[in-house]
């Protein structure tokens, strides 16, 4: 009876003991597993902040090279307004020389001043209008294959709104390339004028002065102006 | 016009100068007929003030109420505004007077204006109406005209 309780006890002890280190064991195992949950989160935020990092840097850089791109445009146009001027002067005097070889006859010498202005002025004008036109077209599709290249690997969101700032930008593009080219037809017509101006005055006679006003007053009573 | 005086006068500064002497005597007693003579002649060149004592004499009324009536006439005359590209001579001004009172059947002054860029013609402005009939406006017209043709058959 006494060996049968001794034994008894053993076996206690050993299942005691058994279920301890079981415990232990299995209390190990989960720390372990929160251990690596821990790590494995810490590491997909780190992945998230550099991801965000990298497509704002990829924003930037584009937009950067977009600014560069119309800087560059702005240039350019500004060489052609000024080479623009050159022709103009080149134009200028041409236009002078010929006029002094103009007879005073009016029908003919209105009607070779407007052939002039149509053959010559207006073909400079047509001419960079063109040079312009070709520019801003190559501009305008460097910037959108830069921005596509840029954005191909951003996320469709980002895409979106890049898109639409690409939008804006070619907007902004097409107006300004409209008022460039308004402003070198302005400054031609400007300076046609002026120089037509100064060579008709120059040769008009006072008699001459005198039959334009009889006409004018001619007409002004045709129209019931007077 | 029945004194006749508006046609001695050729442009719209002889005519408000005129126009300014008839109405200050127009305030003034006359004792006589010298009297209002003599203030002719003081206020007034030679050439007018035998003019006026004419029509005076010819109007049969005392010198207030001919100056009235004058006043009232000289106040009736249109004037027509002409912007030039040359200044006209005496000679020339008095041939565009001719013209506008044979055409317009009325006495009209002129009242001219230099501007030489508008190179030839002139811009008539009449009673709040305006033409403009200068080269000027032909030739930017015209070479408006050919870059808007360009541009068009250029898209």
């Amino acid at each position: 009876m006494i060996e049968i309780e001794t034994s008894l006890f053993y076996i206690i002890i050993f299942l005691t003991v058994s279920s301890a280190l079981l415990l232990i064991g299995v209390l190990i195992l989960y720390l372990n597993l929160v251990r690596k949950y821990i790590v494995v989160q810490e590491a997909r935020q780190k992945a998230e902040i550099n991801e965000q990092e990298a497509v704002r840097q990829r924003m930037n850089e584009a937009y950067r090279k977009a600014d560069a791109i119309v800087q560059e445009s702005d240039n350019r146009a500004k060489v052609m307004l000024a080479s623009t001027e050159n022709v103009v002067n080149e134009i200028k005097q041409s236009l002078a020389r010929e006029f002094e070889q103009i007879s005073r006859g009016y029908d003919a010498y209105y009607k070779e001043i407007i052939d002039y202005v149509k053959n010559e002025a207006t073909e400079v004008v047509q001419s960079t209008k063109k040079d312009i036109s070709a520019t801003f077209g190559e501009e305008i599709a460097t910037i959108g294959k830069n921005l596509g290249e840029q954005f191909s690997q951003s996320s469709e969101d980002f895409r979106k709104n890049f898109e639409a700032a690409y939008k804006r930008l070619e907007d902004d593009l097409l107006t300004y390339k409209k008022q460039r080219m308004q402003q070198i037809e302005d400054t031609l017509l400007d300076v046609v004028n002026e120089v037509l101006t100064n060579s008709l005055s120059r040769q008009i006679s006072k008699s001459e002065h005198q039959e334009l006003v009889i006409h004018a007053l001619e007409k002004a009573k045709k129209e019931g102006v007077i | 016009m029945k004194y006749g005086l508006a046609n001695k006068l050729k442009t719209k500064d002889e005519a408000y100068d005129f126009t300014s002497v008839i109405n200050e005597l127009r305030s003034y007693y006359f004792q006589d007929n010298d009297q209002f003579h003599k203030e002719l002649e003081r206020k007034m060149s030679v050439e007018m003030s035998n003019g006026v004592k004419d029509a005076f004499t010819r109007s049969g009324l005392n010198a207030k109420a001919f100056l009235d009536d004058l006043y009232g006439e000289l106040m009736s005359i249109k004037i027509i505004k002409l912007t030039l590209a040359y200044k006209p001579t005496d000679e020339e001004t008095a041939r565009i007077n001719a013209w506008l009172s044979e055409n317009r059947g009325e006495i009209t002054l002129i009242d001219i204006l230099y501007k030489k860029d508008i190179i030839g013609g002139a811009i008539i402005e009449s009673q709040g109406k305006i033409g403009d009939y200068t080269l000027s406006r032909m030739l930017k017209s015209a070479i408006r005209k050919n870059l808007n043709v360009k541009r068009l058959s250029n898209g």
